[in-house]
């Protein structure tokens, strides 16, 4: 028998639905991060780009900043491993938290 | 010790106690090294700037010390560093043209550590530029060639130190791990990687590529070389933010303690149904398993989140966070980055804002799934690798997002994982076990791994084809 530790994931969405950029509005993303490219280099940008913004809209949204390590800063350890370290009931009661800030957003 | 093949292949524990006997000196085998490198690194390419004399000023010091009785448990060992970790007086160029002639001014903390031990730098061990894009033909350097068969590669990014180590041309290396660069190598090139607790090896001094994911670690061509390496460098560093203060375990202490009664969760999904693996992967695995469950360990098979999943909230993250690390020189000099990496990081300039937050939310989810599986098993196991070693391919332009990394997931729980042969496939590469534990339980992780290791014989054979002239 195979045991799961997948945490269900229901009541988040994410954004896989939208179109890819165009090349057009890549160069204007491209220009407002202040980059200075080569043509050669600008299209290699446009080539290379729409697989890592698929890659991002697959990343569930809607979830609490608690969620966020920075918001669960541990004075004793750091906050990485206080994620790691982190057990069913510390999950259930971040949960309960989660539910009390959305439900003020 | 007889011929230079011999040495060639001597581990740290045994150089070590040949050299307590007085039956080995450090010279001799530095010398002997630095024979079989000048003869067959042109083959392989393991190194970016070798270090010899600098290596016999050490090695001499070595001797002196065992002829004085102060030796350490590194002492006298050959070693070498991936050239992401920074040298005092020796070319550091993280493989790329922006940092050609970079001769640092200090030693990067875990390099103070090994040479305070006694260790003998052979040399700076070949990467992909600055531990991410490659493997690259338009650099300066060629990437390395995998000993075990002509015309494949050795793995990424940790690839000159596992080429090296296969090779014979050094007993031990460090290498740096953000989703998977030390595992990776060691896998496809027969050897041991391992990849601690994140925040148990200091960075300062180590290029970044991912500050959130980076950790560097020991290789080497067993368990417990591997092991006495990662004594030598963990150790908490004030001051590098992401260090873990609280004492080092002893990771050969425990080595010989066995595994029965340790609860192993087997994740077979990730190398035999997220993806497709190479054939001769899961029957490796499986019988690697049942080798630990005849010696008294308890397996049961798990399910975790797929590693697509994995792999988008660390991309994102990472990509992020490596542009940001070198956006001065995406600023101002982007054509002289490589195209593989340019194809790979330069996308990181356009990672909003929030998709960074909803990674980093993401990753704390991924984090919980983990530590609530590490809570019920001492040990998770799965492939080190799905497939062998790849073919060069000179034409190979397109590597935005290569498949999911089964390495990845236990750089998003800071885990310590370690990959180590455990066979080989019916071409005649090496195969290789993954296994993890839970944060600071490198140790448990290590004696699980010594006690497969000492129940087969993989790490004797070595690699003659890709070695041939």
């Amino acid at each position: 028998m195979t045991i799961s530790y997948v945490i269900p994931r229901s009541d988040t969405t994410d954004l896989a639905h939208l179109p890819a950029s165009t090349p057009d509005e890549i160069r204007r993303m491209a220009a407002t991060a202040g980059l200075v490219l080569p043509e050669r280099l600008m299209l290699e940008l446009i080539e290379s780009f729409p697989a890592f913004q698929a890659m991002t809209r697959r990343l569930p949204r809607q979830r609490s900043f608690f969620d966020e390590g920075a918001h669960r800063y541990d004075i004793d350890h750091t906050t990485k491993f206080a994620a790691a370290r982190a057990r069913v009931p510390d999950l259930a009661l971040k949960e309960e938290r989660s539910m009390a800030f959305n439900s003020l957003l | 010790m007889s011929s230079d093949e011999d040495l060639a292949y001597l581990g740290v524990a045994q150089a070590q106690a040949l050299f307590r006997a007085r039956k080995l000196s450090p010279v001799e085998l530095v010398e002997a090294l630095i024979r079989r490198t000048e003869a067959l690194d042109p083959l392989i390419h393991a190194f970016v700037t070798t270090t010899p004399e600098l290596a016999l000023v050490r090695a001499r010091e070595a001797e002196q010390r065992f002829m004085r009785g102060d030796a350490d448990a590194f002492t006298g060992i050959p070693y070498g560093l991936k050239d992401i970790i920074e040298t005092a007086g020796v070319l550091t160029t993280g493989q790329s043209r922006i940092l050609e002639h970079h001769v640092p001014q200090h030693d990067a903390e875990l390099e103070r550590r090994i040479k305070a031990a006694g260790g003998v730098l052979l040399g700076k061990l070949t990467t992909y530029e600055l531990a991410h894009g490659g493997p690259s033909w338009d650099l300066p350097w060629p990437p390395a060639m995998n000993p075990w068969k002509k015309g494949r590669l050795p793995g990424n990014t940790s690839s000159g130190a596992g080429a090296a180590l296969a090779a014979g041309f050094l007993p031990a290396a460090i290498g740096s791990d953000t989703g998977g660069s030390i595992r990776m190598p060691a896998a496809i090139c027969g050897v041991v990687g391992v990849k601690p607790t994140f925040g148990t090896v200091s960075r300062r001094g180590v290029l970044p590529n991912t500050p959130s994911f980076d950790i560097c670690g020991p290789m080497a061509r067993s368990v417990e070389d591997a092991a006495l390496l990662l004594n030598v460098i963990a150790e908490h560093d004030p001051l590098d933010h992401g260090s873990a203060d609280r004492p080092a375990a002893d990771c050969t202490a425990t080595l010989r303690d066995g595994v029965r009664g340790l609860r192993i969760g087997w994740i077979r999904h990730w190398y035999d149904g997220d993806r497709r693996c190479h054939p001769d992967v899961p029957p490796a695995i499986e019988a690697a398993l049942a080798i630990l469950a005849e010696q008294g360990a308890v397996v049961e098979e798990v399910e975790l989140s797929s590693l697509l999943t994995y792999q988008d909230c660390k991309t994102t993250i990472s990509i992020a966070e490596m542009y940001t690390a070198y956006e001065h020189e995406f600023r101002t000099r982007p054509q002289d980055f490589g195209m593989m990496f340019r194809n790979k990081v330069l996308s990181g300039s356009l990672i909003s804002a929030e998709d960074y937050v909803q990674a980093t939310r993401q990753r704390l989810w991924l984090a919980q799934e983990l530590a609530r599986a590490f809570a019920d098993f001492d040990v998770l196991a799965t492939a080190g690798w799905m497939t062998v070693a790849d073919p060069v391919d000179l034409n190979a332009t397109e590597s935005f997002l290569r498949p999911p990394n089964i390495t990845t997931p236990f750089n998003i729980g800071g885990q310590p994982a370690m990959c180590l042969p455990c066979g080989f496939s019916g071409e005649g590469l090496p195969l290789s076990l993954q296994l993890a534990a839970r944060p600071h339980e490198d140790k448990t992780m290590l004696r699980t791994a010594f006690a497969y290791e000492s129940a087969v014989d993989w790490r004797h054979r070595r690699p003659l084809e890709g070695l041939a002239a």
